[in-house]
């Protein structure tokens, strides 16, 4: 079971550039990165806070509107956040690289 | 008694070491020691229980003979005596038995002995009593006993001494008796020292010994008793190491103030639990089910396009491609033109004064189509007014001086060292040298204001009688050679030669004579195929024909009162030396239009003090004077002509050894490189002021850049679709120069910015150009100067962007740049003749642009072109490693080169076809675009 999400993550992450992929709950825990624990949880706190107002600000905008997905580009990076119900998929990827 | 021994004592203690001896006693002492015997009544009259110690009373007169007087010789404290045994034996055989004494007779007698011991009884009743030892073991027996007795009483004396116990006083000796001390300063060393005694019971093997051998091979005994005095060891010298005790000790210092630190806080994160609940590990897959495909699209577009790249900045590859560019143009200063002189007439010939500013000589000729006259060369010759001008640019209007000439000056040169010098060249072959002196200065002074310049007419039109001497313009030339010793036909070029040395009647060049300073000759050539030497300096050998008209020697002899010639140079001009150039294809004569030599070095000064001036004035003249410069070497004989049949021409000439026996040596030039690329008469053959090497040629309608030692063929040439008749090289650029075409415009070329075509056309006159003379003025502008057919001498100013040495990078030295690109074209030229060895004339008569091009691309292709599309194929391949499409891609390469080469050969042979024209066309665009 558990191999098999390794799977995903793995190879997700063995795309060009990709520095991480991190899966978190709805509580902002992480539950499965390829990072170091500070960076995830670093990572897994900050982007879930973003990632929950983004959809309360697509849901205020428009109730039956949702978020489906959120990138943030970055002078180094492309953060890309798949967010769910339960749980968010994040992967950092360095594009210029 | 206690008492008695009391006494004892204290005599004994005052006689320790008491020994048996005589003494004599006063008689109060004998008769103390008397009454005490007598009075001692207890004492116990005991004899000496020894065997052979005889007791007897001896006669005080016995006494006296034998010497043992009681208080003489013997006493209480020492009653034994030795008396002499002869005397006893005298005494015993003199004496009758009525003594005592002659009981013990015999054994005294049979004494062995001298002495005999004899011994005062101080205990006995009677006086004189006597012991007296008969026997040696007797006496030895009471010597013993006296001994002990003595030793008792001593011991019994002592203990009866009272003493008193006091202080020790130190008075000082006991510090030395301290040091005397041996003392330990440390524990003393125990040390075990022992022998192998294992060979002693060993067998014995005896061998021989050299005494030498070992340290104590003899011993020496000297023949008195020798006492050895045998040296107890008693220190051993033992080295300790002295080793400091180790020391251990750690401090810590605490800071009692407290200081600045920082903290950093720190995610806590939970080491990574395993999922184990079932349920959330299913959601978990299903989430990345759902979610992963869209991220992982989204990641690989992402790797393999930058969607948001900023390309604007990747645009400007140059910063100056930025920049607009600012157009080029050469603006008009100043026109020369004399309305009333040179009324539809050619400058045929023009020069700028090599060191006086603003100053240039133009030649006038006829135009050939002058109504009236026309193609009567004689009457043109006889009724036209021959001028030469000198302008200057104080007065565009009216020239400043006026040279008379007797024919048509088709050739004019200032002496580049001479202010005051300037050679023409006739169309009679003639050459002619006008004295300039003082003659341009007078009219230097003329800087007057307008008021001033009216008022000064005013008065010269009221002063109607007099003529200004200041204005007198017309200068007549100061030498003219004569046609017995002149070019045959019209001269067509001068060149002034180096001032450093000349060229003798020999025809070499030699170094210049101690009194002369500089050398005054120059070449000329001519139409009839000769080149000729003139020495201004060589005195006529003969005198000046009497013929002469008198007002003209009365002039000549005004000129030399203030002029640059003396008398012995006046006298005849005639050349020094001949050379004849033979056509290289038909027999005969080889027509001359341009000659040019190398160039000396030579710099000039500036005389002129300008001082910090806001702006620049153009009219202002400068002067400038020779500098000349220690020249080592002899320079080459070797001279560059261009012929009417556009012949180029790198020609020697070795000169003689001994003088011919002719009025005039004369010799024929050898020919080292001859290119025949122009389809006209060669108008114009510059060498370049920056590399000697490289020469521009211009003529017919082709233009070509020359290297020496490159035979034959120019590194590059352009033709047009006009024709050209002059040309230049810049003054402040290596690779730059201007051409002048037929229909008025001129070209610049740079031919390191591009090469294919010129960098700048600006069409200048209406009509055709006749000759592009650049000069320099100075640090801040300069001027370019055309002469076009009209008789219209046209000033401009060449721009700022040509007067630095390189438009992009002025750091890098355009000279080298230049000389880089040089190489390559010399590389490709060889490629181009090697290639067309076995047919040189054909390849050589491609006189069209695209040889050039065709040249260019060829190379390119040839040096593998590192830029090329094919070869970054390869390069790719390998780079990645594929090495199968490596090697095909090389082996496409190979073969595309090789029948491109191919091509190369059938267009050299049978002209250009289109097709291969339209392919070469299209990979130099290529190329270009890649570079």
């Amino acid at each position: 079971m558990a191999s098999e999400v390794e799977e995903t993550m793995k190879r997700i992450q063995s795309h060009k550039g990709v520095v991480g992929t991190i899966v978190v709950n709805s509580e902002g825990i992480p539950i499965k990165t390829t990072m170091d624990n500070t960076t995830t949880v670093q990572y897994a706190g900050l982007i879930s806070q973003l990632s929950d107002k983004a959809r309360s600000v697509v849901r205020d905008l428009d109730p039956t509107n949702d978020l489906t997905f959120l990138r943030i580009r970055s002078r180094k990076h492309e953060i890309m956040v798949a967010p769910d119900k339960e749980f968010i998929l994040i992967v950092i990827q360095n594009p210029t690289e | 008694m206690a008492k008695e021994l009391k006494f004892q004592s204290t005599v004994t203690a005052e006689q320790p070491n008491s020994e048996i001896k005589k003494r004599k006693r006063s008689e109060a002492q004998i008769e103390e020691w008397e009454t005490i015997r007598r009075q001692s009544t207890t004492v116990e009259d005991k004899d000496l229980n020894i065997e052979g110690v005889m007791r007897l009373t001896l006669s005080v007169e016995m006494q006296r003979f034998l010497g043992c007087v009681f208080g003489e010789h013997v006493s209480p404290e020492m009653p034994w005596t030795n008396i002499k045994k002869e005397q006893l034996q005298a005494y015993l055989t003199a004496e009758t038995e009525k003594s005592e004494i002659f009981a013990v007779k015999e054994p005294l007698m049979e004494f062995p002995g001298t002495e005999i011991l004899v011994g005062y009884i101080c205990s006995a009743k009677e006086p004189n009593q006597f012991y007296i030892c008969t026997t040696e073991a007797a006496k030895k027996t009471v010597l013993e006993m006296i001994i002990k007795d003595e030793a008792e009483q001593e011991r019994r004396v002592s203990s009866y001494i009272y003493k008193v116990c006091q202080e020790w006083n130190p008075l000082g000796s006991g510090k030395e008796v301290e040091d005397n001390q041996p003392k330990h300063a440390r524990p003393l060393l125990e040390m075990q020292t022992w022998a192998a005694a294992s060979h002693l019971n060993q067998p014995v093997m005896f061998q021989d010994r050299n005494v030498d051998d070992v340290q104590d091979g003899y011993v020496k005994f000297d023949p008195r008793r020798h006492k050895y005095v045998t040296v107890t060891r008693k220190r051993t010298d033992i080295a300790v190491q002295a080793v400091p005790e180790k020391c251990l000790s750690v401090a810590q210092t605490d800071t009692p103030l407290p200081s600045n630190i920082w903290t950093q806080y720190e995610f806590h994160a939970d080491a990574q639990k395993e999922i184990e609940d079932e349920e959330l590990s299913r959601s978990i897959k299903q989430f990345l089910h759902e979610k992963s495909p869209q991220m992982a699209d989204l990641v690989r577009y992402n790797s393999v396009f930058d969607l948001y790249k900023v390309d604007y900045p990747d645009l400007v590859t140059a910063g100056h491609d930025v920049q607009v560019p600012k157009k080029i143009i050469y603006s008009e200063y100043q026109s020369f033109m004399d309305v009333r002189n040179c009324k539809g007439k050619v400058i045929s010939a023009a020069a700028w004064h090599p060191m006086w500013t603003g100053v240039v000589a133009c030649a006038y000729i006829d135009h050939m189509q002058n109504d009236g006259i026309e193609n009567d060369v004689i009457l043109q010759d006889v009724f036209s007014t021959n001028l030469v001008l000198i302008w200057s640019f104080m007065d565009a209007l009216n020239p400043k001086l006026l040279l008379r000439s007797p024919r048509k000056v088709h050739a004019l040169q200032f002496s580049p060292y001479n202010e005051n010098l300037m050679a023409g060249g006739c169309s009679s072959g003639q050459v002619l040298v006008w004295d300039l002196c003082d003659k341009l200065k007078v009219e230097e002074d003329i800087s007057l204001s307008d008021d001033k310049l009216k008022y000064r007419h005013a008065l010269h039109d009221l002063m109607g009688w007099t003529r200004p001497t200041t204005r007198n313009r017309l200068v007549n030339p100061a030498l003219i050679s004569s046609l017995e010793f002149s070019h045959s036909s019209s001269i067509m070029d001068i060149k002034w030669l180096s001032p450093y040395y000349e060229i003798s009647h020999l025809g070499r060049y030699q170094e210049l004579k101690s009194n002369q300073p500089t050398s005054l000759q120059f070449l000329t050539c001519s139409e009839d195929g000769s080149v000729f030497v003139w020495d201004l300096n060589a005195r006529g050998s003969r005198r000046p024909p009497k013929m002469k008209p008198k007002r003209r020697r009365e002039y000549k002899f005004m000129v030399r009162q203030r002029g640059a010639l003396s008398y012995k140079q006046m006298a005849v001009l005639k050349p020094h030396y001949k050379f004849v150039a033979e056509s290289p294809s038909s027999k005969g004569c080889l027509p001359l239009s341009v000659i040019a030599v190398e160039a000396f070095p030579l710099r000039y000064m500036l005389q002129t003090q300008t001082g910090f001036r806001r702006k620049f004035n153009m009219t202002e003249r400068l002067l400038y004077k020779p500098e000349f410069q220690q020249v080592k070497s002899l320079p080459k004989s070797k001279v560059y002509i261009g012929s009417m049949e556009g012949h180029v021409i790198h020609a020697t000439w070795e000169g003689y050894e001994f003088n011919l026996g002719e009025e005039m040596n004369s010799e024929t030039l050898k020919f080292k490189s001859c290119g025949d690329q122009h389809d006209g008469s060669v108008s114009a053959l510059c060498l370049s002021p920056f590399n000697k090497k490289l020469i521009l040629t211009v003529g017919g309608s082709v233009f070509g850049i020359w290297r020496d030692g490159i035979k034959n063929v120019p590194v590059l040439w352009r033709t047009s679709s006009v024709m050209l008749t002059s040309g230049a090289w810049s003054l402040f650029r290596p690779s730059m120069f201007y051409i002048a075409r037929v229909d008025g415009a001129i070209e610049v070329w740079d031919f390191l910015v591009q090469s294919n075509k010129p960098v700048l056309v600006q069409s200048i006159s209406g009509s055709a150009l006749t000759g592009i003379y650049p000069s320099r003025l100075g640090p801040v502008q300069n001027i370019i100067g055309v002469s076009d057919i009209t008789g219209n001498f046209r000033i401009f100013f060449v721009p700022q962007e040509h007067m630095k040495s390189d438009p992009r990078n002025e750091t890098v030295k355009a000279d080298t740049n230049m000389e880089m690109v040089l190489k390559e074209l010399e590389e490709t030229v060889n490629i181009f003749v090697e290639h067309y060895k076995e047919n040189e004339e054909k390849a050589l008569m491609f006189k069209t642009n695209n040889t050039f091009e065709y040249q260019v691309n060829w190379k390119e292709l040839l040096a593998e072109g590192k830029n090329r599309r094919h070869v970054i194929d390869v390069e790719l391949y390998r780079n990645t490693g594929r090495i199968d499409r490596y090697h095909k891609a090389k082996q496409e390469l190979k073969e595309k080169l090789d029948s491109l080469q191919g091509k190369k050969g059938e267009y050299g042979k049978q002209g250009p076809s289109r097709r291969g024209d339209l392919q070469l066309k299209k990979l130099s665009h290529l190329g270009r675009r890649e570079k």
